[in-house]
């Protein structure tokens, strides 16, 4: 196993309170205290670059594992959740998922289907999930709406110790494209009403504070979303929540501007300049941070009317730039991308030896194209654009992506 | 040069004043005698419908003849995604068998902006969902210019169900792009807030325009929207929302009334109102075919 030494770079290690100049050194998959001989330490010069903890992807769907986990791997992500997807619902389904995301560069966990086909109507055999080595379930980009099945889902995963993913909105309010507002106003789209996610963050806590079930909120993208999250978390129910770059970073007049096209298409929509102000200044309080929502789509099912369009695009490489968009201070975007997100799943996230060596070296000034970067994924509402900001390089468990194992 | 049309949002007053111009011209030729103007002859428009619709597709089929273009039609309840390709796949078609311009009525938004994007002729919106239907703007244009004059410092009211309106929506950008006060009135599950930003005044009722309104438009009610959580009935909406004689009598001497029909007639308009002095609603229709022989000749270039 490659042994490294990641020298001149800025290291940012939140946890630790470190932020200073200084070497990184990466051996046996572990970060080491500096050895006094560094022969054999392959030296990567990091002048200019924040040598941060490896990112951890709170939301994201690596549809072909090997293609997909190597995107995470160059975005900087080490660790990645990956959502639920409706025939991700039986063990046997698990169990093979399990083995083929095994090896693939990041860490991935898996996160299965907290109710058959993501249907919100019966809940899958969570007790065999967690038998298989799972650590939480998931309703996916669903919207689980009715009450009793929320209630029944809370109660039962508890049993299990199982943490349960989703997305808070009024699925009665689900159909819309734009915040409702002035912009649904002037370009003749449906709206979504703010109030969605506030009704549905509401109803989610008030079941998790009587059952008492772990919940992560992903996707917040509103000013009342956010107050709703707060507010569960004030009287102590054992809530996160997260958004997504694209919340977090992308202007709602997108849509319209570029023609209605498809791939600008995202669900829940884009909030307005004030949610996005405001989700920025909840990073590292009510929001434990920021996920790519990566989802590779095939261009034939968004190239169709913007109603029949699939939601969602590619986003591991486009996380970075887009968070740094917001957010410029290094240790809030190490907190955002890795720290926090980290914490919501229960791992230590810091560079103090004996650590794994999940590691992220970003250069924050580089510009990117990102069609460039994309590789063979090209759903992005981003292509053709320049963002600031790239990872040059990412270690998981002291790999770096050139010399990771193939996966098996 | 070529210029598509699909919507009144981001067009200019000149733009628009010249499709007026233009539209009045032919209307004067053809009273003259001319049946056809022969300005399209060789030409191909192709009518692609993915919502049903009779007025909308015959006065663009008569326009398309009165301008002696060749019409090829295409009607479809359904998307071209059920076949497995494309929007696109199935456009290019159009460009392919040689059509030198495409009208297009969606349900869905946005689809004639996209195509203008993507096609190489010039698409014409013939209504996307509830976005914009320009050359029903148009056609009010004229008809309003017709027994108004100019438009500017005018007062229309567009009153209904303005949230789900695509002749609302362009109305309103037209009008406020050549100076006219747009005034806008109907129950608040029809009139969402936001609309001050289009330029539009809410108007809390019906009864609160009609003194200043030189026109007022009135909207179809849909079918569907009663009974449920929008409104409550017909007749709740006929008493509080409906231009009846007793309200018409309060409008200004000269103020005219319009509606983009099929009218639902004892709901939202009278028929004392309707096929009173003051309505302007058959010249509205007639107006259609000359607005839509401007569209079409406009885009695909004609000067005359």
């Amino acid at each position: 196993m490659t042994r490294w030494w990641l020298a001149g770079g800025r290291v940012i290690d939140p946890a630790s309170g470190v932020d200073a100049p200084g070497d990184l050194f990466l051996a046996d998959g572990v970060v080491v205290s500096a050895p006094a001989d560094r022969t054999g330490f392959v030296r990567v010069d990091c002048t200019d670059c924040w040598v941060m903890p490896g990112f951890v992807d709170l939301h994201a769907d690596l549809a072909d594992p090997v293609v997909d986990g190597r995107a995470a791997r160059r975005g900087g992500f080490t660790t990645v959740v990956q959502t639920a997807t409706p025939s991700l619902d039986r063990p046997l389904a698990v169990r093979d998922a399990l083995a083929r995301f095994a090896g693939v560069g990041p860490r991935v966990r898996l996160t299965p289907a907290a109710t058959i086909g993501l249907a919100g109507t019966a809940l899958s055999d969570l007790g065999a999930f967690a038998d298989l080595g799972v650590t939480a379930v998931s309703c996916g980009r669903a919207v689980l709406a009715d009450a009793t099945v929320l209630r029944g889902l809370f109660e039962y995963a508890s049993h299990f110790d199982l943490p349960i993913w989703l997305r808070g909105a009024e699925s009665a309010f689900e159909n819309g494209f734009v915040k409702e507002g002035p912009l649904s106003a002037r370009y003749g789209l449906p709206g979504v009403p703010a109030a969605s996610e506030a009704i549905g963050v509401g109803r989610i806590a008030a079941i998790a504070r009587w059952t008492g079930a772990r919940v992560h909120l992903t996707h917040i993208w509103t000013t009342e979303g956010l107050d709703a999250v707060r507010a569960a978390q004030g009287v102590g129910v054992r809530l996160t929540a997260s958004t997504t770059a694209a919340h977090l970073a992308l202007d709602e007049r997108r849509l319209a501007s570029s023609g209605y096209a498809g791939w600008n298409r995202v669900v829940p929509p884009l909030g307005d300049e004030d949610d996005r102000v405001a989700l920025a200044a909840a990073l590292g309080s009510a929001l434990a941070g920021v996920a790519s929502d990566h989802r590779p789509l095939p261009a034939v099912a968004q190239e169709v009317e913007l109603a029949l369009a699939e939601p969602g695009s590619v986003g591991f490489t486009t996380a970075l730039p887009l968070v740094l968009s917001r957010v410029r201070e290094p240790s809030k975007v190490a907190r955002a991308l890795a720290v926090g997100p980290a914490s919501v799943l229960g791992d230590a996230c810091h560079l103090r030896p004996g650590a794994p060596a999940d590691v992220a070296v970003v250069d924050p000034n580089a510009e990117i194209s990102v069609i460039h970067d994309l590789g063979s994924r090209s759903n992005t509402p981003l292509r053709g654009e320049t963002w600031k900001g790239t990872v040059r390089w990412s270690f998981c468990a002291g790999e770096s992506l050139a010399d990771a194992p193939r996966p098996r | 040069m070529s210029q598509s049309l699909v919507g009144l949002r981001d067009v200019s007053a000149d733009r628009i004043v010249s499709l007026l111009d233009r539209a009045s011209a032919y209307r004067g030729r053809i009273a003259a005698g001319e049946a056809r103007l022969e300005l399209l002859r060789g030409r191909a428009v192709a009518l692609m419908f993915f919502e049903a619709s009779t007025r909308t597709r015959f006065s663009f089929e008569m326009a398309a003849h009165r301008l002696g273009a060749d019409v090829l039609s295409f009607s479809a309840a359904s998307s071209s995604t059920t076949k497995g390709e494309t929007l696109l796949d199935t456009t290019r078609l159009l460009a392919a068998v040689g059509a030198d311009a495409v009208v297009i009525r969606h349900a869905a938004v946005g689809v004639p902006h996209r195509l203008s994007e993507l096609l190489p002729i010039p698409v014409l919106n013939a209504g996307d969902g509830i976005n914009e239907h320009p050359t029903q703007a148009l056609l009010d244009l004229l008809t309003l210019r017709d027994h108004l004059g100019s438009l500017a410092g005018r007062t229309v009211a567009i009153v209904g169900d303005v949230r789900h309106s695509r002749v609302a929506r362009s109305n309103v950008f037209g009008l406020r792009a050549l100076g006219a006060r747009v005034l806008v009135a109907g129950p608040g599950t029809l009139c969402p807030a936001g609309l001050e930003h289009l330029g539009a005044e809410p108007r809390r009722s019906l009864d609160d325009v009609l003194d200043e309104a030189d026109a007022v438009m009135m909207l179809r009610i849909q079918r569907e929207r009663l009974g449920g959580a929008i409104l409550p009935s017909a007749e709740e909406y006929r008493r509080y929302w409906g231009l009846d004689e007793r309200r018409a009598a309060r409008l200004r001497p000269g103020a005219v009334v319009m509606h983009p029909a099929p009218m639902n007639r004892g709901v939202e308009i009278a028929d004392e109102v309707a096929d009173g002095p003051s309505s302007v609603i058959f010249a509205q229709m007639e107006n259609g075919v000359y607005v839509r022989m401007a569209a079409l000749a406009a885009s695909v270039g004609v000067d005359r």
